[in-house]
């Protein structure tokens, strides 16, 4: 009996055991349910900056989109340099136009625009169904306010888009089927009524020179409209110049917001340029937050650049550089229009020297040429490969210097060539995101990323007035900002209405913008990008170039989307 | 009629009980024997069969049942014979003589038969019996050195060359036990016979067997599914490798094995072809009952049996995760004797590595012949500077065991030291496990505990073997006037140092794998068969990272800093409890095996790391990690995360029903939630039937004495898949990156973690397997044929989606239907069979083709298998409608211009130059699914050596060689190093590679894995103590026989995106040598 007891005992815990409590539920730890993550107002903020943090990986962290406005064009090229930057022939692949669906860049330049309007939709969608603004003390309108920003950054996302690719999907809620292409033209009405409804919501910016964080003001709206109209007739084959011409008096007036062009172009990409009263977008860095240097450090210095700028812990890839203006025997281009970009400035420029950090945030030049010996303290840009250990010259051509006397005689047999550089060949920018030493490198990545600045709407606004005849008008406009680059104002070379032609409109819009990622929308907008010839680009007159092929991952993706005419 | 008619025993009984007849019972007995054999003209108890089935009956009970169904009748004197004794007796028409055996078997009664008067008798005890006889094997053959012991004693000996034994002072009612290796043990009753002879039958595949299935073990005659079992000694021993995957390598038809040399390799296992596109393809591990076990923590030492579950119906009862079949795991158990002794068994291995096939790249005087590039002045062999010089590894294995009638243990300790033929590449492993079984409170009650625990630690930093094809051969690693010695240039990012970046990069990687559980099992003796038991499991793994990078390595002085050092640390935690009743039992010709139960089974991982950097010297490194200035500067990095926890909770069951052994049905069931799906779509039910007809009991075939045994089988049934993130069932937020916000300060801002889909639903497999299991000849020939036909209903894919509407590339979607077909053969035969001389061979072959049938939804192809950089030419694989799982989606190679340059077919078969392709022309080609795989396996005995041989084949299928499309063409990158063969074959090649089928190769091949000689020495002769002693030499890898023109065209094929050999990740090809003893005492 008392065995049977005990026996009792152990079965009944067996079965005690066998039914204790199992859940088929998920537990969660590292991730937070929206319909908790939202108690106090700096938590609805962080939500609805999640497509601008996208926005910025798009616009300075991924290569995609800058390679793709500039590397098909004739100011920036990646040359390869011995057995660097061949990478199966598609850098040169781009300089020559042979675009394929397989390019990655292709890929992220789809991805990056797409995915940004996704994020944006989906913000908006969350924040309105998780937060009750009222509730939660924010001042009236901000959630208009939030709605438009969202609306404009969708826009902008599109545009991009359209410029690459021509007419895209169009969606405005993420609760949808996928969708096939609109049509150029129902994409353009598109962006263009999203920013329509919204700029009248769109905060404004009333002190001059208030620091600028990333927040779409009245005049990004204003600015993007302009750009969208600006290129229509490349986009839709409609002269919208006339509307273009409108929205950039508006902004210069200040009826959008208070700027002003600056004096000193070192304060426009500097370390405190937030408060840079002509920027009117800006990306927003800062060291050891959030740390953007506008994308092309590592991929353009040269290897031991961090040595001639003041020892900064930074390294990089010796890739991209400006495509060259002389010969390899000394000669300038002669035989081409455009290019030519260094000789383009000049000499007087005061952005034309090589780049000096003095130190506190100041600096001057905006190129690393010439021989790379910091003159502060001596630090020396060393080579690794043709001139390894002897000190780094760059030089404004590209070349095989280092096969001169083996399998070249003269320098008039060398080819210069995307496909024959060195690693001292071309120029290189340093113009976005300028590098502090290392003792002063708690200010590295300080200088945010200008997307949008005063200027722009000056050159908007002058090539509207010159397709429009008033070239005396254009010539002024562009002479007030050129005169910031001479002591003095001394300009040797202003532009007037004589000289002011389609070329001149392109050298001057290459020399204020080189590295900022629009040269293939200018020279599309001039035509100028399938049929004009530059160092090693011959034109192809074939307009479909114009837009660039759907990668092919994207397109299996999304099976609906139709591949452009030409691929 | 007879029943009435000899109502002796009773009336017999009482005339035998008085004291006045026993001098006349032996008078009786002879007279009447005399008698019925005068008048027998036919032997009645030759010929007549009874079925009885009786339970703990007294003998004298089932005498009169006997006496009741048969003419039969006993004589006894019950003062002497016992015939109280409880006996159980489940015949089934057997003879009187077998009936007789097996119900006085151990009751020291004895019986004559003389026609159908049985008499009776009990022997006295008496020590002085001497029993002689001779052993042989099934073919009539001596065997030497059988054991040979009266049972309970120590009493015994050993048969001598001829299979002569001798045994003296054997009690007449003893039991003599008769044992050898590799041969079932036989016991026999003395009886009072001096002289007994003994055929002892092989070990072999029996149908005897028990296997592993589903919660429980199952008589191999009585299984209805394909199962395939390996036992510990198909393992080869010697073979290397940390984990049991190399010694399984080619010993199950269908099994897949992919993974590399390297110690820290890691294996991945595919049964019966793509089970499902991405999610999940590897089967489910079960070890000892416990789902969801890493197959790496086990050592083979401690393997009984491995069975493996193949089709669905065998898998349905482990529902959600068996969907690519499900690998039952049992490890040994101790021993236990009679004697209480202990068996102690020590090996010890040495290994030796040796690389081969190694890839011919240009020498640096060809390199500068070639114009290659610059001379640095020296000439090396970057591929022979990362191959580590003789690494010598060495394994010892301790194991204990023995225990009672009461209690049984089991334990084990391991060390293993093994290095790789790459340079830091190694690892030194320790493990234990101890097993326990308790019998407690008369049977009633079973512990069990298994306590398991091994660790890894390893030196994961082996070198980037690519590196070695494309480094420049005149620039030496070394420069003796640095302080390392190396010679570290910086700024070349696909010619650097790659022996010093090695070299001057410590870690430390710790892998600990610690698992115990423990069983309650509860035997209900009232209800015969019935038992409830309990299971409780814990299993902890734990990965600890240590590295330090010097300031003197390349990735340092590029970023002007000195030293990187990181920690890392994750857990994670499996929690699982099992519980079922079974019941087991047999009533006349029914036999049934039942089981029913719950499952529930809990996934934690969490994790953190920290990176710093800047030090001030090499020295301390990750022990003052805080020391590094980046911290202070705010770049220094720490992270931690804590997984989902994920459950699953099911309740299931299975009943197997068998009648006379000759009809069987299987029928299991299991309803499963799963915390990975969102509330519409948690519960999933998975079921099967099976059944199968031993064919061979048939009346029909019984007398065809070639058949053994065969056995039809037929199976259906549903599994499901489960294996992706667990976060996709509900949306979650996690952050990004910094932003500013309006109160100017910094925040990460936040979005959705994963694009959700509430719509997702289990993937169901529906399988149908037919099959044949087979022993003829004797048990001499062998095996099972199986053919399946599997649909993979709504696929579970992680897909490339389009934005928007998602707000993330990738999507897990039901995508469409898959289907798999296929057969699997395995036969094998003891061939020779001598006393000296015996050798036995296994084959089995396979054969699976996967075919996408629908592709649902708006996306109708899927693109996969990316090539990388340099010039990222394009996805080799498209998954659409129709195609096969193993094609290729390439551009069609057309030959070369006068150039030089690729030439493509366009869509229209137009000869195009490469640079005009369009994504159109691409078209599906090629196979990387082999039409046939085959092991063969031979082992071979002569006297005291044996011999063991494994070779594999894959036959007809294709490699896509990227080694020669990306280093063997004279256009890439100049300064990089190639293959010979850029300036030999593809030498007037001037274009680009191109994704095309130029270089697609047939991968044939024939393998020798391994060959594994053995010499076993029983020591009994030198010393007192039972012991014996094995020798072995393994050499694994031995040779591949291939015209493919790579490395291995062994490549990966588990999967979708397989059949690649990828530069990037090579790892030298090994040939292991292993010499190893065993000692057992």
């Amino acid at each position: 009996m008392k065995k049977m007891r005990f026996k009792n005992i152990i079965l009944f815990l067996v079965v005690i055991i066998s039914i204790a409590g199992c859940s088929t539920n998920a537990s969660y730890y590292s991730e937070v349910t929206p319909s908790t993550f939202f108690d106090s107002q700096d938590n609805v903020w962080q939500r609805f900056y999640r497509p601008f943090t996208h926005w910025r990986w798009y616009i300075s962290s991924n290569y995609a989109r800058w390679e793709l406005q500039e590397l098909g064009t004739d100011e920036m090229c990646m040359p390869t340099r011995g057995s660097d930057w061949y990478n199966g022939g598609i850098f040169q692949q781009m300089h020559h136009h042979e675009f394929t669906p397989t390019l990655t860049d292709l890929y992220n330049g789809w991805y990056g625009f797409a995915m940004g309007v996704a994020l944006t939709w989906d913000t908006w969608e969350d924040l309105n169904k998780y937060v009750d603004f009222d509730a939660m003390g924010f001042d009236k309108g901000t959630k208009e306010s939030m709605h438009a920003q969202l609306n404009v950054l969708a826009a902008s996302f599109y545009k991009d888009g359209l410029d690459l690719f021509g007419g895209v999907p169009l969606y405005t809620t993420t609760n949808s089927e996928i969708k096939a292409r609109s049509t150029a033209l129902q994409t353009f009405n598109f962006i263009d009524s999203l920013i329509t409804i919204s700029i009248p919501n769109l905060p404004i910016k009333t002190t001059l020179g208030a620091a600028e964080n990333g927040t779409i003001n009245r005049a990004a709206g204003a600015a993007l409209k302009a750009q969208l109209y600006f290129n229509a007739n490349a986009y839709i084959g409609k002269d919208m110049y006339s509307e273009c011409t409108q929205i950039c008096q508006d902004i210069i007036d200040g009826k959008y917001g208070n700027y002003k062009l600056a004096n000193d172009w070192t304060s426009i990409f500097g370390f405190t340029n937030e408060t840079c009263p002509e920027i009117i977008w800006t990306l927003p860095s800062q060291n050891v937050k959030l740390e953007t240097d506008g994308g092309y450090f590592s991929r353009m210095q040269h290897y031991n650049a961090k040595n001639c700028l003041g020892s900064i812990d930074a390294s990089a890839n010796n890739g991209y550089c400006m495509t060259p203006s002389l010969k390899p025997n000394g000669q300038p281009y002669t035989e081409f229009k455009l290019g030519n970009p260094y000789a383009k400035f000049e000499n007087t420029d005061v952005r034309k020297q090589q780049y000096i950090y003095s130190g506190k945030g100041n600096y001057k030049g905006m190129f690393m040429v010439g021989k790379q010996v910091n003159p502060i303290d001596g630090g020396i840009c060393t080579g690794t490969r043709e001139y390894k250990g002897k000190t780094i010259t760059l030089i404004d051509q590209i070349s095989y210097f280092k096969k001169l006397g083996s399998t070249y005689s003269t320098v008039n047999d060398l080819p210069s060539t995307v496909a024959t550089a060195e690693e001292n060949s071309g120029i290189r920018l340093m113009k976005r995101s300028p590098t502090p030493t290392y003792a002063e490198r708690e200010l590295r990545y300080n200088p945010d990323i200008p997307i949008i600045r005063l200027t722009e709407i000056y050159y908007m606004l002058a090539e509207c007035q010159m397709r429009a005849g008033n070239k005396d008008a254009a010539a002024n406009l562009i002479n007030i900002i050129r005169k910031r680059y001479f002591a003095n104002g001394n300009d040797p070379n202003p532009v007037k209405a004589v000289n002011l032609d389609k070329y001149r409109m392109l050298d001057e819009w290459m020399i204020e913008f080189i590295g900022e990622a629009r040269r293939r929308t200018d020279l599309i907008r001039w035509g100028a990008y399938t049929s004009e010839n530059w160092w090693d680009h011959t034109a192809s007159n074939n307009a479909n170039e114009n837009r660039y092929p759907v990668h092919e991952t994207i397109r299996s993706s999304n099976n609906l989307l139709e591949q452009n005419p030409g691929y | 009629m007879k029943k009435n008619h000899y109502p002796l025993v009773s009336r017999l009984q009482i005339i035998w009980d008085t004291k006045l007849c026993r001098t006349m019972r032996t008078t009786l007995i002879v007279m009447l024997v005399t008698i019925s054999q005068a008048f027998a003209f036919e032997s009645y108890s030759q010929n007549t069969r009874l079925s009885l089935n009786l339970r703990n009956t007294s003998i004298k009970e089932v005498l009169q049942e006997i006496e009741n169904k048969s003419d039969f009748y006993f004589m006894y004197d019950a003062t002497k014979v016992n015939v109280n004794q409880k006996v159980d007796i489940n015949s089934n028409n057997m003879l009187i003589k077998d009936i007789l055996n097996h119900i006085f078997n151990e009751t020291g009664i004895t019986y004559e038969i003389n026609n159908r008067l049985v008499a009776l008798s009990f022997n006295v005890s008496s020590e002085n019996l001497k029993v002689s006889g001779k052993v042989t094997d099934s073919s009539g053959l001596p065997l030497p050195g059988v054991s040979v012991v009266v049972k309970g004693t120590v009493n015994g000996t050993t048969s001598d060359a001829d299979g002569n034994y001798s045994l003296s002072k054997v009690p007449d009612n003893a039991t003599l036990v008769f044992s050898f290796v590799g041969m079932k043990m036989q016991e026999l009753k003395v009886l009072g016979k001096p002289s007994i002879n003994v055929k002892l039958e092989d070990e072999a595949i029996g149908i005897e067997e028990v296997v592993a299935v589903g919660y429980g073990t199952m008589e191999k005659k009585q299984v209805t599914s394909s199962i395939s079992s390996v036992s510990s000694k198909d393992l080869v021993q010697g073979v290397g490798g940390s984990s049991i995957a190399n010694a399984l390598q080619g010993k199950v038809s269908g099994l897949i094995i992919s993974g590399n040399a390297s110690p820290n390799s890691s294996s991945t296992l595919q049964l019966r072809g793509v089970a499902s596109v991405n999610a999940g393809q590897t089967p489910l591990v079960v070890i000892d009952g416990m789902p969801g076990g890493d197959i790496r923590s086990l050592i083979q030492e401690d393997i009984l049996s491995i069975d493996v579950l193949k089709d669905a119906s065998a898998g349905a009862i482990y529902g959600t995760r068996a969907a690519g079949g499900v690998i039952l795991i049992t490890t040994k158990q101790g021993q236990s004797k009679q004697d209480g002794k202990m068996k102690v068994t020590y090996s010890g291995e040495a290994a030796f590595k040796q690389e081969r096939n190694k890839p011919q790249v240009l020498s640096a005087s060809e390199y500068l012949k070639h114009n290659r590039g610059n001379d640095y002045g020296s000439s090396v062999d970057w591929w022979n500077e990362l191959i580590n010089k003789n690494p010598t590894s060495q394994k010892h294995v301790l194991n204990v065991n023995g225990g009672s009638k009461y209690s049984q243990f089991y334990s084990t300790f391991m060390y293993n030291n093994d290095k790789g033929i790459a340079i830091e590449d190694g690892r030194t492993d320790y493990a234990g496990r101890l097993n326990t079984k308790f019998n407690l409170l008369d049977g009633w009650l079973e512990l069990k505990m298994h306590i398991d625990y091994r660790q890894a630690r390893r030196n994961d930093n082996s070198p980037n073997f690519q590196q070695a094809l494309r480094n420049n051969p005149t620039r030496t690693p070394y420069n003796p006037t640095t302080i390392t010695g190396y010679n570290v240039w910086t700024g070349e990012t696909l010619d650097y140092n790659v022996l010093a970046d090695s070299k001057l990069f410590k870690y430390n990687g710790l892998d600990k794998w610690f698992k115990p559980d423990a069983t309650i099992k509860v035997n209900i003796l009232k209800v015969p068969g019935l038992s409830i038991q309990q299971t409780v499991a814990y299993e902890n793994r734990q990965w600890e990272l240590q590295t330090y990078r010097s300031k003197y390595h390349r990735t340092e002085l590029e970023n002007n800093r000195k030293g990187t050092a990181s920690i890392g640390f994750s857990r994670t935690e499996n929690k699982s409890s099992e519980g079922y009743a079974s019941y087991i039992n047999n009533f006349g010709k029914n036999a049934i095996n039942a089981v029913a139960g719950y499952s529930y089974f809990e996934y934690n991982n969490e994790g953190y790391s920290m990176t710093n950097y800047n030090f001030t010297n090499d020295r301390v490194g990750v022990w003052d990690i805080g020391e590094g200035t980046y911290l202070s500067l705010g770049n220094a990095a720490m992270s931690s995360d804590k997984a989902i926890t994920q459950r699953l909770f099911s309740m299931y069951a299975r009943a197997n029903y068998s009648f006379d052994d000759k009809y069987m049905i299987t029928g299991s069931f299991r309803r499963e939630g799963s915390s990975k799906f969102s509330t519409n779509n948690k519960w999933g039910n998975f079921w099967a039937v099976s059944g199968g007809w031993r064919i061979s009991k048939e009346s029909f075939l019984k007398n065809i004495h070639a058949i053994n045994d065969l056995k039809l089988r037929v199976g259906y049934g549903v599994t499901g898949n489960n294996n992706f993130g667990a976060d996709y069932a509900a949306t979650m937020y996690g952050s990004d990156t910094y932003w500013l916000l309006p109160n100017g300060t910094w925040a990460y801002t936040y979005g959705k973690t994963k694009n959700i889909n509430p719509d997702l639903k289990w993937e169901e497999q529906h399988e149908w397997n037919e099959g044949v299991d087979y022993s003829l000849f004797n048990n001499r020939l062998y095996g099972k044929f199986d053919i399946y036909r599997r649909k993979v209903v709504g696929m579970i894919y992680n897909v490339q989606v389009s934005q928007p509407p998602y707000t993330k590339t990738t999507m897990y979607k039901n995508i469409g239907n898959m289907e798999n077909k296929g057969w699997e053969y395995e036969v094998g035969g003891d061939i020779v069979k001598s006393k000296d001389f015996k050798y036995s061979s296994s084959m089995n072959f396979s054969h699976n083709k996967t075919k996408i049938l629908t592709l649902w939804g708006n996306q109708t192809y899927y693109d996969y298998s990316s090539f990388p950089s340099p010039g990222n030419p394009g996805t080799a694989i498209r998954i659409e409608e129709g195609t096969t799982v193993g094609s290729f989606y390439l551009w069609k190679f057309a030959g070369f211009d006068d150039k030089g340059e690729f030439l493509l077919y366009d869509k229209d078969n137009n000869v195009i130059p490469a640079s005009k392709k369009t994504d159109v022309d691409k078209r599906h080609m090629g196979n990387f699914m082999p039409k046939l795989i085959v092991g063969w396996n031979h082992r071979l005995n002569y006297k005291n050596w044996d011999l063991t041989v494994n070779l594999r084949s894959w036959i007809d299928f294709d490699v896509y060689n990227t080694i020669d499309m990306y280093f063997g063409l004279p256009t890439a990158s100049s300064e990089l190093n190639l293959l010979k063969k850029a300036y030999t074959k593809n030498a007037n090649i001037t274009g680009e590679k191109q994704l095309c089928d130029y270089f697609l190769e047939d991968g044939t091949f024939l393998k020798i894995d391994n060959i594994n000689l053995g010499y076993n020495l029983d020591l009994k002769k030198y010393s007192h103590i039972d012991s014996n002693v094995r020798f072995y030499l393994t050499v694994n890898n031995v040779a591949t026989f291939t015209k493919y023109s790579g490395i291995d065209p062994e490549v990966d094929v588990t999967g979708l995106e397989g059949g690649i050999e990828w530069f990037n990740g090579l790892y030298p090809q090994t040939r292991t040598y292993t010499l190893g003893v065993q000692l057992t005492f």
